[in-house]
């Protein structure tokens, strides 16, 4: 009789244990080849483009990548796109570990660091040799969107969208309210701060109660303190606004001047907002609109809001039932309206295994079909200039949008007129310095601590990372 | 037909067990120190491959400027030296530790409570013990988003209750530098749930006898649960402290939900900066300099814990 004895049963368990674990930290097996010589041979040519794509920015881009994708490798048999989808908070670090691994995903985005970010660390390949290789014609991409990612004379990333900071506004508030809604050119000095503030207090009410509480308008300070510009002056430099900062232009900042008495005023009147004239919600009751709706205006209960272009994209997926409308941002008390410009651009990683391919599809998503979609689809204003009318086209079929294709087509144009690029797409390491803006103006905001002294631990801090990258 | 046969092996003189194999066959000893190793073997390869190397990697990588793309600059000690001159360095360390000294005794104290309420034999307690062991088994990011909701000073539960109950408005539990680290240590003790667990296993590993001879010995029940549950639970007490010392040591998840680290790094945790220094700054080697400094923190206070616990670990089957 063949016997089975218990230590023969627990070696033969072991084993096949063992091998189970093996195999499943072996490679995949390669396919079987194709039936048939010829597609063998072309199933090995095929380029692989990985993609690297954010899984949390609204149905609209989700459905462009997918859509995009598809178009092109119809059209391109010979290149497959693998996407691979993270959300925001987990992109760069995502990017990094492909890098570590030593294989960097072909394309990817600027989103998280900034486009100058990426440049400074190495990660991406000037496009210009692909773009003289190719014939590309660039001169449909909007010049600024073009500049923002050219560094030494090269150009560094391709731009798909270039949006300006703009005021979003609630006309069915506006409308309750017995007001005449902001006006759409960016050059009428009569929309100023003060004509904001007045609106906004006209359609604020019960701002204690948030249970009914509606607030007149958020306005954020901006990327680093940006929005300041519209007083006169720029966090980097001590002569004048962001067009005298060195920083942005080098991408490395080397002097701040947080601690300034105009610098107090600018964040005495953001803070005033909320706990003086009481029209804008505090920091927590942000938190909980942004966290059921999303974006606070999306609640029906603010009147404006200030933020970039891109939160068209809310419209575009909720599509709200109240009417709606775009402003360009008020005068400041300088007298000036300077909007910061913010671009999104698509890189091509540096050691990328198929770079070729990567630039196709590039070429594909910012100057042919793919840039058509991503203007209709996305909610982002295309850099294409091509597509601009696509794009307005696509806000106005939102039946709550209540403006004339005139009127949405000046705020775009005179805001692009006046703005400049903001410090998240133009300095190098700005995670670090958000990062620390943020913590260190966090007590302000909430109004526990003066301006004065909050003024005095952000200088402080940031004068401790420019002596540290020093 | 297969059979399973217990009895292939005989002692041999010396007591030792050997096979009846033929005479080159390897000796018993020999024979399962091999198959222990070949049982051992893939746990081995990926300890090695998940664990030791890229801990050995990284110790590399603490002398070097490393941002996974550009190759590795050595440096010497300047990670470690631009981490002594940072204040963020400090305040996250402070930030850390202060919430250890405080959160792990509580956490301690609060789990042996409820695991003696959990001991008690009432009718339910079952679905209790189940109940306080939920929080445990749900990911951070989660209850993270929770807390959030329940801190929210104007819409969350607890000023909600605090005006209702005592007419009193409360905090901006997460917006205030003073009142953050209270409401993380509170989501914090939210899942004590596993530590609840081990107490109770152990309440029930201590002999009714005990007890018994105690109560002869006209001890209450303050008397009993001071000079019997204590020293009888003082092994798990232990083994509870260092984990939970080295769970607070790590917090991270549930600080990159609720607050970011803020108002002001007021909640800024060690490892939410080695993260943002590692994946939001492009500094991986100076986050690998922060890790191997943990590292060393760590094992200092466990290897304190261990050498003090023997004037108050009492091990019934002796030390």
């Amino acid at each position: 009789m063949q016997t089975l004895n218990r230590r023969t049963f627990l070696k033969f368990s072991g084993i096949v244990a063992g091998s189970a674990a093996l195999a499943a930290c072996a490679a995949p097996a390669a396919p079987a080849p194709a039936a048939g010589g010829e597609q063998a041979a072309a199933a090995q040519e095929q380029a692989l483009v990985t993609y690297l794509v954010r899984t949390d920015i609204g149905t609209g881009m989700l459905e462009w990548n997918d859509k995009a994708v598809a178009d092109f490798t119809e059209k391109r048999p010979d290149i497959k796109v693998e996407m691979i989808g993270v959300p925001w908070g987990d992109y760069n670090a995502k990017l990094l570990a492909m890098f570590a691994a030593g294989t960097p995903p072909e394309i990817s985005a600027n989103y998280a660091a900034g486009f100058a970010t990426f440049y400074s660390n190495g990660a991406i390949t000037p496009l210009d040799d692909f773009v003289a290789g190719t014939n590309t014609d660039l001169s449909i991409i909007e010049q600024a969107a073009i500049n923002a990612v050219t560094r030494q004379g090269k150009m560094w990333a391709m731009p798909l969208a270039h949006m300006p900071v703009l005021a979003f506004y609630n006309k069915a508030m506006f409308d309750e309210a017995g007001l005449p809604v902001p006006p759409t050119d960016g050059n009428d000095k009569s929309w100023n701060l003060d004509k904001m503030l007045e609106a906004a207090s006209a359609m604020a009410h019960d701002v204690e109660d948030p249970t009914k509480a509606a607030w007149g308008m958020s306005f954020p300070t901006g990327q680093l303190g940006a929005y300041c510009w519209r007083w006169g002056f720029d966090p980097f430099n001590d002569k004048g606004g962001p067009e005298l900062t060195e920083a942005y232009q080098t991408g490395k900042v080397t002097e701040a001047f947080y601690d300034r008495p105009e610098m107090a005023e600018f964040f005495q009147w953001h803070i005033d907002l909320t706990y003086k004239h009481g029209v804008a919600p505090r920091p927590s009751d942000t938190d909980a609109m942004t966290q059921t709706v999303g974006w606070p205006i999306m609640s029906g209960r603010l009147g404006m809001a200030v933020d970039g272009a891109w939160q068209f994209t809310n419209f575009v997926s909720v599509k709200p039932e109240w009417e709606w409308g775009v402003a360009p941002l008020p005068y400041g008390p300088a007298d000036l309206n300077t909007p910061p410009l913010f671009n999104d651009s698509w890189m091509l990683s540096a050691g990328a295994k198929f770079p070729e391919a990567g630039f196709d599809f590039l070429k594909y998503l910012a100057l042919e079909n793919g840039s058509k979609l991503y203007a209709e689809m996305t909610g982002f204003f295309p850099a294409n200039k091509e597509n601009y009318g696509i794009f307005f086209d696509a806000i106005q079929a939102i039946p709550s949008f209540a403006m004339t294709r005139e009127g949405i087509e000046e705020v775009f144009n005179t805001s692009f007129d006046l703005g400049y690029p903001t410090p998240g797409k133009t300095l190098e390491s700005f995670p670090e310095w958000n990062t620390a803006f943020n913590q260190t103006t966090a007590p302000m905001m909430n109004n526990e601590t003066t301006v004065a002294e909050g003024l005095v631990t952000l200088q402080t801090q940031m004068e401790t990372i420019i002596a540290t990258k020093a | 037909m297969a059979t399973l046969d217990t009895q292939t092996s005989r002692p041999n003189s010396s007591g030792e067990r050997v096979r009846g194999r033929g005479r080159f066959a390897p000796s018993l000893r020999t024979e399962e120190a091999i198959w222990f190793y070949i049982f051992l073997g893939p746990w081995l390869v990926a300890f090695l491959i998940f664990t030791l190397i890229p801990m050995g990697a990284s110790l590399v990588l603490s002398f070097a400027r490393y941002n996974a793309i550009q190759p590795v600059k050595w440096i010497g000690f300047q990670n470690f030296v631009l981490l002594y001159h940072d204040p963020v360095f400090w305040k996250s360390m402070r930030v850390t530790l202060l919430y250890t000294v405080i959160f792990v005794p509580l956490q301690l104290g609060i789990s042996m409570m409820l695991s003696l309420l959990l001991n008690l034999r009432v009718p339910g307690m079952r679905a209790m013990r189940t109940i306080y062991y939920l929080p445990s088994i749900l990911p951070a990011v989660v209850t993270g988003l929770v807390w959030v909701w329940l801190f929210n000073p104007d819409f969350g539960l607890f000023n909600f209750l605090l005006y209702k109950i005592a007419g009193i408005h409360g905090p901006n539990w997460l917006g205030s530098e003073s009142w953050v680290m209270s409401a993380v240590i509170i989501s914090g003790l939210w899942g004590m749930g596993a530590g609840v667990i081990i107490f109770l296993a152990a309440m029930q590993g201590i002999s009714p006898e005990l007890y018994e001879a105690s109560e002869l010995d006209g001890a209450g029940l303050w008397s009993q649960f001071l000079n019997v549950t204590v020293p009888m639970l003082s092994p798990v007490i232990l083994y509870n402290l260092l984990i939970g010392m080295i769970g607070a040591l790590q917090t991270f998840e549930r600080i990159y939900v609720m607050t970011r680290g803020g108002p002001n790094y007021a909640s800024y945790f060690y490892n939410l900066y080695l993260y943002d220094n590692a994946f939001g700054y492009f500094k991986l080697g100076l986050a690998s300099a922060q890790a191997w400094i943990l590292f060393v923190v760590i094992m200092l206070m466990t290897f304190i814990a261990l050498r003090t616990s023997g004037r108050w670990v009492f091990y019934s089957g002796g030390r």
